[in-house]
């Protein structure tokens, strides 16, 4: 069955929807587009002084996983360094991939525990995507955000084209 | 020619597919849209001619080439007589719609230019739209747009004002993958031919449903795929009027399509050879004139009847969901068993993955056509596509299944 992935925690994070809606002054925005099924993913983030995640905020069009991702992460995100994004989606890739790794996948990153709750979803290889866009969306707008920073711009990008 | 009486569940016994309960749960098929299923004499025709006649075509002069070679004739003289067309040269193989439009789209547009127009529609699948995008922006060719009407529709009624005088070419669907709605032809060909332009219909989702008489549509070009008609994967073809497939140059070269050498400048043969360079998809072939001869010893009345009623039952079961709303025509006039529809709140792909696991086999998404659904400011849609071997169960499963799956998604 396939009821499993719709377990009442990734109802609840879909639910909440943790950092949905637009960032007032983003430094970094980025869209990623899932062809396949129409679905899209737009992330802000802001950095703060010391260059750790002050803020992150989506607006997605997508299936109930991606927006129980994007929420998840939203909440995982604050105050840390931008490689842990990375780190993290590379441990959730594992986790999707290799239903065999054990409950400490996110030991290394305990803001993403919530991410157990995506364990299911690795039988159904064409979901893996929808619950990986936000990420990639994420380390998208943090790349821009950098290279603005590296700019010596701090203030927010204009427009936040995609 | 044997008329069979019209019974789904002695047609579903023909399909090995439905015996094998993949999953372990009983198939409701209902994404025949994308790909339907191949009944038995479909699948031996293919084992019998790999068996005892396989060899190139065209090119030896022993016993099982000649075979091979009177197979492959014989399965385009069938798709012809399939289509109502008188002669066989008409018909070109190509590996599907797709390739039979880029096949069009190189051929046809390999005389246009900045001062012509091609018209195209906001609701053709991807297949019968980037192509001639390819074309406007290799050769600078103009692409001007039908509109859709509310209900999913082609506008045909702004064909006049559409299609002017720089207009070569309409290049739309003759049914939608989305909406299902049948294309009103005439007004459209009546349109074209008032400039001197050309008509080609994508069928790839019409063949399925029933007799397509290709002279009395009034058409120039048409094109479909094997495998959404019960043949398999591999093969299409595009159908064109003789005088006008013999005048344009072959998109491809190879071995197969040329008569001769002028020195150095080769000569083509005339079609159908000269636009299926290379060895063709003989086996496939020979399983699409299968098809196409299994699907005409049924009245096509009977089947666009059996559809009808099921897709009554559908829209009806559909329209008590106080969150489905019916993307394309409510109406059961010039429209397909194909049905699409959204669910309030709810994904297609989480609507399609918890009736997957119910055995409900659906498809959701954008469908490849990503305008209409910008058009109608739409993610996606779920879509359940019939075919002939459906029958009331599985109208049954899909709206139970719904029920479900909305309840465990709230
Ligand atoms: C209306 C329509 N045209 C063209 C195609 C493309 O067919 P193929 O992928 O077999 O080339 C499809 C397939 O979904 C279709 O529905």
């Amino acid at each position: 069955m396939s009821d499993d992935i719709y377990h009442a925690k990734i109802k609840a994070l879909a639910q909440v929807a943790h950092g949905a809606g637009p960032l007032a002054e983003p430094q970094g925005r980025a869209v990623i587009d899932n062809p396949l099924c129409g679905d899209r993913a737009s992330v802000s983030v802001a950095l703060a002084e010391d260059g750790t995640i002050a803020a992150l905020a989506h607006e997605i069009r997508g299936c109930l996983l991606c927006r129980a991702s994007a929420s998840a992460l939203a909440e995982a995100a604050q105050g840390l360094a931008p490689e842990r994004i990375a780190e993290a989606r590379r441990a959730l890739e594992h986790l999707l991939r290799d239903p065999e790794t054990t409950g400490d996948t996110f030991a290394a990153q305990p803001t993403f525990t919530d991410f157990e709750a995506f364990r299911p979803v690795h039988r159904h290889k064409s979901r893996h995507d929808c619950v990986l866009l936000p990420f990639r969306a994420t380390e998208k707008a943090l790349a821009e955000a950098a290279r603005q920073r590296g700019l010596g711009r701090n203030d927010p990008v204009a427009g936040a084209p995609s | 020619m044997t008329v069979m009486t019209f019974d789904a569940r002695t047609i579903r016994r023909q399909f090995p597919v439905f015996a094998g309960r993949p999953g372990g749960l009983p198939l409701h098929y209902l994404d025949n849209a994308a790909m339907a299923q191949m009944p038995r004499p479909v699948i031996e025709a293919l084992v019998a001619h790999d068996s005892l006649s396989r060899a190139n075509v065209h090119r030896g002069l022993h016993p099982l080439a000649e075979r091979a070679d009177r197979a492959y004739d014989a399965a385009r003289t069938t798709i012809a007589r399939h289509l109502h067309v008188a002669d066989p040269t008409e018909i070109v193989f190509t590996s599907g719609a797709t390739a039979s439009v880029n096949l069009l789209a190189q051929a046809f547009g390999a005389g246009l230019g900045p001062d012509d127009e091609i018209v195209v529609s906001r609701l053709d699948h991807h297949s019968n739209l980037v192509p001639w995008l390819l074309l406007a922006k290799n050769r600078g060719v103009r692409l001007r747009f039908l509109p859709v009407t509310a209900d999913g529709r082609l506008d045909v009624g702004k064909a006049p004002d559409i299609i002017g005088p720089r207009c070569r070419l309409v290049a739309v669907t003759h049914a939608s993958n989305v909406t299902g709605a049948v294309t009103a032809v005439a007004p459209l060909v009546a349109a074209a031919r008032a400039v001197g332009a050309k008509v080609l219909l994508d069928g790839a989702q019409m063949l399925p449903h029933g007799s397509v008489d290709l002279p009395k549509l009034g058409v120039d070009f048409y094109c479909f795929s094997g495998h959404k008609v019960f043949a398999p994967t591999g093969i299409g073809v595009l159908w064109g009027r003789r005088e006008l497939l013999s005048a344009l140059p072959p998109p491809m070269g190879g071995g197969g399509m040329i008569a001769g050498f002028d020195g150095d400048e080769p000569v083509f043969l005339d079609t159908p050879q000269r636009f299926e360079a290379g060895t063709p998809p003989v086996t496939q072939a020979i399983g699409l004139a299968a098809a196409l001869t299994w699907l005409d010893e049924f009245d096509h009345h009977d089947i666009a009847a059996h559809e009808r009623r099921l897709t009554e039952d559908l829209l009806d079961g559909l329209a008590s969901f106080p969150g489905v709303t019916i993307v394309g025509p409510r109406d059961m006039e010039r429209r397909l068993p194909v049905v699409s529809f959204t669910v309030a709140g709810a994904h297609p792909h989480d609507i399609c993955q918890i009736l997957g696991g119910r055995g409900v086999a659906l498809r959701g998404g954008a469908l490849c056509a990503q305008p209409l659904m910008n058009d109608l400011d739409l993610p996606g849609v779920v879509r359940a596509s019939l075919a002939l071997y459906n029958d009331e169960a599985d109208v049954a499963a899909l709206l139970s299944g719904l029920t479900h799956a909305i309840k465990v998604l709230a």
